[in-house]
């Protein structure tokens, strides 16, 4: 069989290359700043870079960047969060959508517009029904409010594991939470002796743009190599703000910032899985805001992901993502434009599942909808156009012809319509008017939300050992009694 | 008017004419509050015209810097010329928190209120909490504005809060946190007197302070 997936390239391999070249010109002139962590800047003395201690800023030649990049794995192969099964492998032409972890509002569909903090209840449905969506590959817990804020990132962390297999998209937000993390990670795997081989989880660092590193970020970025777990290099650079207007500007920054943690990455551990990340954004120069579904947006992190892919490394944008504050008819359209595109692009890891207004609310409705636009980026590009003889069916054609046979009754449609047509449902409607009008005049955020209800409802979480279970809670209660916590709100329902 | 000009280079945003005229001005020995006042005006005209969507954050950030650099051709005035200076709305201490490098929300913020006729002072970024509360002792703010866009240093906000309680400053400054990780139950949790959700907010936030604070 010859399937061809089609592949859009922004720009060309000349113009990639140039960019390249500009961003090692920037770091070896004027160089990037890695603040307060002096571990690193002792990694980099040691490889030879010129590190200013007072600054913090380091210049990176262009010879210890293409050593670097020589040991950085080009696929990544992710699984279960129990490190049991591989589910599939990221990068090169393995596309995959992801949630989104930065959620710290949730909009409920009976109260259009307005958004709440989430608590427990909310992770666990949001996770639940991750585990249902056919299209959607990682997990993201967001922010939770009824846990002290110091141990919220373990505590999500917990819940996510408890209610979805998948693999998770997930931060710590200090060092203690970090090493807690690994802990849990270590548990989950229990008895793997093969963990490290095995990843189940990424972890995003975000330089500070421009051209800056801070110390919290660094430690963490370390940390990951350190414990293998694939780290992101995800510089958030502002197109006008805090990089220059010019969407290729914006790229050569973004790309050598990533460069400069593609060097870190391997001074800490040559071979570490890395992701070559972007939430390059323009910047809405009447209200400030950062639009991460403006067309501009979508075109810069598709081409810093095709820089990554050129230097064969799996890639990340933060696409998928709508400026929406509702999920409405811009909450679809952007959303569908961002996937598209990523997906054509080769975008490895498309980030934003089920999330409005810039990433800051999440909403179960808009989950279900995005599952459903991801299942078509996914038929055009890894479905792809059976281009065999058999696909292009030119006896078929003509014995159809000369019977004049309707094409229902061939074997030809029944062997293939499955494979050929995505069938998507319950929350595109392809229906009869009829249908539509005894459904009582539904739109597709009614049946989004009916979808997730009817999950719930009839759907049971997947099985978890009970020892594991309770010793993970163990771990984030001892973390919780520090914060005057005796009880998590799990262990309450 | 007089000073028409000034007032135009600055609602334009002309940086070399408004810069020049000032010197002009000052070399002919026009007075330096007359000279203020066009400038102001100019900046005023500018945020009306923002707010109607005519201009942009661009030609608003860009309109603060020439009030700055004008203010520096003026300075040496300013002080012989006594109590001649500009009349600010209120005087707002900035930073963004320890382990933290972004500055944009921040900057967006100080634009707004120095377009508004604040005083701003500018701390940076990565502030260390001691360093605020020192500033806070030498420059005496009406406002502090505490900036943070990261989950991993939000934290530092709640800190910074404790220190100005155990310090005994707190009844002598009002606290207003921002950024994108934030929100007002945050602003409440950590005991902020006000959230801005985003820049513009952020000085409504404080104009409102400062109104039921006797200021502004």
């Amino acid at each position: 069989m010859m399937v061809i997936r089609p592949k859009v390239q922004l720009l060309g391999e000349a113009q990639l290359k140039l960019i390249i070249q500009d961003a090692y010109h920037i770091l070896d002139d004027v160089g990037i700043r890695f603040k307060g962590n002096e571990e690193c800047l002792d990694r980099f003395e040691g490889a030879g870079t010129r590190v200013d201690r007072e600054t913090g800023i380091i210049k990176l030649s262009g010879d210890i960047i293409d050593e670097a990049l020589k040991t950085v794995p080009s696929i990544i192969p992710f699984y279960d969060k129990d490190h049991k099964q591989h589910l599939f492998d990221l990068g090169e032409d393995h596309c995959h959508v992801t949630g989104d972890g930065v959620a710290i509002y949730i909009q409920d569909y009976e109260k259009p517009g307005h958004r709440r903090q989430p608590v427990t209840e909310d992770q666990i449905i949001h996770s639940r029904l991750l585990e249902e969506c056919q299209y959607i590959s990682f997990t993201a817990p967001f922010m939770l409010y009824d846990v002290p804020r110091e141990i919220a990132d373990n505590y999500r962390f917990l819940l996510d594991y408890l209610y979805c297999s998948l693999p998770t998209y997930c931060s710590a937000w200090s060092k203690e939470g970090f090493d807690t993390m690994d802990e849990m990670i270590k548990i989950m795997g229990d008895g793997e002796s093969d963990l490290e081989n095995k990843p189940a989880h990424v972890h995003p660092n975000n330089p500070s743009s421009p051209l800056s590193w801070s110390p919290v970020v660094i430690q963490n970025f370390m940390d990951c190599l350190r414990t293998s777990l694939p780290a992101v290099v995800l510089p958030i650079p502002l197109a006008g703000a805090t990089s220059p207007v010019t969407i290729v500007g914006t790229v050569v920054q973004n790309t050598a910032e990533n460069l400069s943690g593609v060097v870190l990455s391997q001074l800490v551990k040559k071979g570490g899985y890395l992701i070559w990340g972007s939430g390059a954004s323009a910047f809405d120069m009447r209200s400030g805001t950062a639009p991460q579904s403006a067309i501009e947006s979508i075109m810069m992190m598709c081409l810093i992901a095709q820089v990554g892919n050129y230097l064969g490394i799996p890639s990340l944008g933060n696409l998928g993502r709508t400026d929406s504050k509702r999920p409405d008819e811009q909450g679809s359209f952007e959303t569908a434009n961002s996937y598209l595109l990523g997906y054509l692009c080769r975008v490895n890891m498309i980030r934003g599942a089920g999330f409005l207004e810039y990433a800051s609310t999440i909403s179960h409705e808009k989950l279900m909808i995005d599952n459903e636009i991801a299942g078509q980026a996914q038929r055009l590009v890894n479905g792809g156009i059976d281009f065999s003889e058999e696909s292009r069916a030119v006896d078929l054609i003509k014995e159809m012809f000369t019977k004049n046979m309707s094409f229902l009754r061939s074997r030809h449609t029944l062997a293939n319509f499955k494979k050929e047509f995505m069938m998507p449902g319950p929350i595109i409607d392809r229906g009869t008017r009829s249908a539509f009008e005894a459904s009582g005049y539904k739109s597709a955020l009614d049946r989004a939300h009916e979808a997730w209800k009817k999950i719930i409802a009839e759907k049971k979480p997947r099985p978890i050992d009970e020892k594991k279970r309770n010793a993970l809670i163990e771990i984030v209660r001892a973390r919780g009694r520090k914060y005057g916590v005796d009880r998590l709100p799990i262990e309450t329902m | 008017m007089e000073f028409n000009d000034l007032v135009k280079a600055m609602n334009d945003c002309n940086q070399e004419d408004a810069l020049r005229l000032v010197r002009n001005y000052t070399e002919k020995g026009a007075g330096v509050k007359d000279i203020l006042d066009a400038l102001t005006e100019g900046l005023r005209e500018l945020g009306d015209r923002f707010s109607r969507g005519e201009a942009f954050i661009p030609e608003l950030v860009f309109g603060g810097e020439i009030f700055n650099q004008a203010m520096k051709i003026l300075e040496p005035k300013i002080s012989t010329a006594g109590n001649n200076q500009r009349r600010a709305k209120g005087k707002v201490l900035m930073a963004t928190v320890k382990g933290d490098l972004h500055d944009i929300g921040k900057n967006l913020v100080i634009s707004f209120l120095t377009v508004g006729g604040y005083q701003v002072i500018d701390l940076g970024t990565d502030v260390p909490n001691e360093k605020l509360v020192e500033a806070i002792k030498t420059e005496k703010p009406d406002v502090v504005g505490l900036s943070a866009l990261l989950t991993t240093t939000m934290l530092g906000q709640r800190d910074f809060m404790k220190m100005l309680k155990e310090s005994g400053l707190r009844d002598k400054v009002k606290v207003i946190v921002g950024g994108a990780p934030l929100s007002q139950a945050w602003a409440d949790e950590i005991g902020a007197d006000a959230y801005g959700a985003d820049a513009v907010d952020g000085k409504n936030k404080i104009d409102a302070m400062l109104k039921n604070f006797g200021r502004g």
